[in-house]
């Protein structure tokens, strides 16, 4: 019997689900390979469970996105937190730590007092999560190993190396040496080093690693001009709550 | 007295529902919804610096991650007073491009065509009409391999930065997309063989058309705000003619011009700018028993295959002319200012508006997406096109409202993230 699917979503920008559709020379193969019972951004007739797999992206942003990822959760054997959203909050869980977060909510009231306003927060804060592919978005060859592996019924394994890890192997020149910041040392390196290989910086789409260095890559920063405010603005982009927790190691 | 309500109506992108109350013949309440969670990204760049804000928007959506990047650059850029280079505006330009071809192809054929052949979806489409869906497919990969090869990766690019960008192309990498472009060429021209032989609901209302004009071609990344009643300004003044108002029933604002409902997207752009179309455009409309303008809206769905038609045609002419060198990005000095930049993405006329402290920091912004611009005229059009369909069984009726909605591509990620304005404008 072919593998129940799911591929849900919750407050987010869509993006992860697109990196599945758009799979391309893949995406038919695939599909013939599960049966994708649901999958809302493509379809009409979507179950309601059960799943044997799920995909949710998006963070927890309302309460029906919370009800809605306690109910799929419920009805999935295997769920999957993709993408940086689910797995680390994103950008929208950041307002919490925003400088002015007392004020945004004060003026946001005194027009919209009719919503509930909820603080952005991820999946793990509510559920119980089987794996989570970070990313933003999440690297396709990554997440096609990984669904490759899970239909094998292998235990699909995701990267845990930094950035810098895979920089040296693709002989990249190290853009911190010349002065571009980059959050390589501290970033989880699935993307294969994606963005420094295309001399831009590591921005930190895919969350801190575990054992992070914390303060050795904010000396570092420091070294080539960025200031502790700015920083904490790099930081605090894609994972906050996760480099909160991390910090607190310290 | 009947009621409609469509939870979390499928095949469009982000969340959204419609509650409809019918009496006798007449709509009494028509509330199109945003039911995404709130995400505040305009308060969110509150503080932030210049160089830190373009990624944190771009996340606004997915489908027109390049959009947003684009789009704040150039907002950046205006604001800064700096002056890229030509290879940087056309890189920008292809990355566009190759956004709208991926974007118009998987709205066309994933969300939209399956309504109208009678499936659940495009992948339940695939053995029956396998050629379809391979062309789609095919359009996919040539607009996301433009992307990806140019922006660095499919969504969310990130090589186009302030100034200019981090690497440019190789001539491999452009020799690739040429013959990627050439074939997808055959596979656009087909797609507006097979849209515009599609029959769709013969619903005509007459609603603004308010596109782009670029005064060397069909509209893409600058020009003037027009319309066909006369407006004519420069984006700058956007909020004189824009005014956003809020419901009470949704996450998401609307705009209105003087208080009436207008359209943005592939369809006023070609309204009012079909003269500037390609040659093959030319052609095939001829060919075809379609003209413009058009007062349908499922016409939208032509005018997006006519853009798949015109912008690859247009990518091959700019790929093949231009040679790619390394550069770096133009040096400037950040400044107290303030800028503001509208282009057009796959859903019709984006506006960032940013204002910056004299380091550099973000201290105002403002960003109106074309699906919060369509909003009102989509609930205006649901009101009017329902009473003629009342004689039909409900799912019918229900099938006929969603086709009406998918036909107006309308994205609800990117509806979704302001309810700040007031404070912005504070």
């Amino acid at each position: 019997m072919k593998p129940k699917v799911a591929i849900h979503s919750i407050t987010g920008c869509a993006g992860c689900q697109l990196t599945i559709y758009f799979l391309q020379d893949h995406l038919l193969d695939l599909l013939s390979k599960i049966d994708l019972v649901a999958a809302p951004m493509i379809q009409s007739k979507n179950s309601k469970g059960p799943y044997d797999i799920c995909f949710l992206e998006g963070s927890v942003s309302s309460e029906e996105d919370l009800e809605k990822a306690k109910e799929y959760r419920e009805k999935s054997t295997v769920l999957i937190a993709f993408g940086t959203c689910a797995a680390f909050g994103n950008m929208q869980s950041s307002l919490k730590y925003h400088p002015k977060k007392k004020d945004i909510p004060k003026k946001i009231y005194k027009n919209v007092d009719h919503l509930k306003i909820v603080e952005s927060t991820r999946l793990c804060d509510h559920i119980d999560i089987d794996y989570t592919i970070p990313g933003c978005p999440p690297d396709k060859n990554e997440v096609f190993k990984f669904i490759k592996d899970l239909l094998l019924e292998k235990k699909p394994s995701l990267t845990t190396n930094p950035v810098c890890y895979y920089c040296t192997l693709n002989e990249n020149n190290c853009l911190i040496e010349q002065g571009v910041p980059c959050l390589g040392p501290i970033t989880n390196g699935g993307c294969k080093a994606l963005c420094p290989t295309n001399n831009h910086g590591c921005t930190g789409c895919r969350g801190p690693i575990d054992d992070m260095n914390y303060t050795a890559q904010k000396a570092l920063l420091k070294r080539i001009g960025v200031s502790e405010e700015v920083f904490i603005q790099k930081v605090q982009k894609f994972a906050p709550k996760r480099f909160d927790e991390l910090i607190k190691r310290f | 007295m009947s009621k409609i309500k469509l939870n979390h109506i499928c095949k469009i992108e982000g969340h959204a529902n419609l509650e409809l109350e019918i009496e006798g013949n007449t709509i009494k309440k028509c509330h199109l919804e945003a039911a995404e969670g709130a995400r505040f990204f305009e308060g969110i760049i509150i503080g932030k610096k210049y160089d830190e804000i373009t990624e944190i928007v771009s996340r606004i959506c997915g489908i027109c991650s390049v959009g947003h990047t684009v789009t704040s650059l150039k907002t950046i850029e205006t604001a800064f007073g700096i002056n890229v280079t030509r290879q940087t505006e056309v890189l920008r330009e292809l990355l566009t491009m190759g956004e709208r071809i991926r974007s118009h192809a998987t709205h066309l054929y994933f969300l939209c065509l399956p309504d109208y052949t009678g499936h659940s979806s495009a992948i339940e489409m695939a053995s029956k009409y396998k050629k379809e869906i391979t062309r789609a497919l095919n359009l996919i990969k040539t607009g996301n391999k433009l992307v990806e090869i140019i922006g660095g990766r499919e969504m969310h690019p990130f090589t186009s930065v302030v100034g200019g960008f981090t690497r440019s192309i190789s001539g491999e990498e452009k020799n690739k997309l040429l013959t990627m472009l050439k074939q997808a060429s055959l596979d656009a021209a087909k797609t507006y063989e097979l849209f515009s032989k599609i029959v769709y609901p013969s619903f005509e209302r007459y609603r603004e058309n308010i596109s782009l004009k670029q005064f060397d071609g069909f509209p893409l990344l600058e020009g003037t705000i027009i319309s066909d009643k006369g407006v004519s300004l420069q984006p700058d003044k956007y909020q004189e003619f824009l005014k956003e108002s809020f419901n009470i029933y949704s996450t998401s604002k609307f705009a209105l011009r003087e208080g009436k409902e207008f359209m943005v997207g592939a369809l006023p752009r070609v309204n009012n700018n079909f003269k500037l179309l390609s040659g093959n455009c030319e052609r095939l409309i001829k060919k075809s028993r379609i003209r413009f303008p058009s007062k349908n809206p499922f016409h939208n769905l032509i005018a997006q295959s006519l853009e798949l038609v015109h912008w690859i045609e247009h990518a091959i002419d700019l790929l093949s002319r231009t040679e790619f060198f390394n550069e770096v990005p133009v040096e400037f000095k950040p400044k107290k200012c303030k800028g503001i930049a509208a282009t057009e993405v796959p859903r019709g006329i984006l506006y960032h508006h940013y204002e910056f402290d004299n380091k550099g920091f973000v201290t105002k912004s403002n960003i109106i997406t074309p699906t919060v611009q369509n909003l009102k005229t989509m609930e205006k059009d649901i009101k009017e096109f329902v009473p003629s369909l009342l004689h039909k069984k409900k799912e019918e009726i229900i099938l006929d409202i969603e086709k009406l909605i998918r036909a107006y591509d309308p994205c609800f990620s990117c509806s979704t993230h302001f309810l700040n304005v007031n404070w912005k404008r504070s």
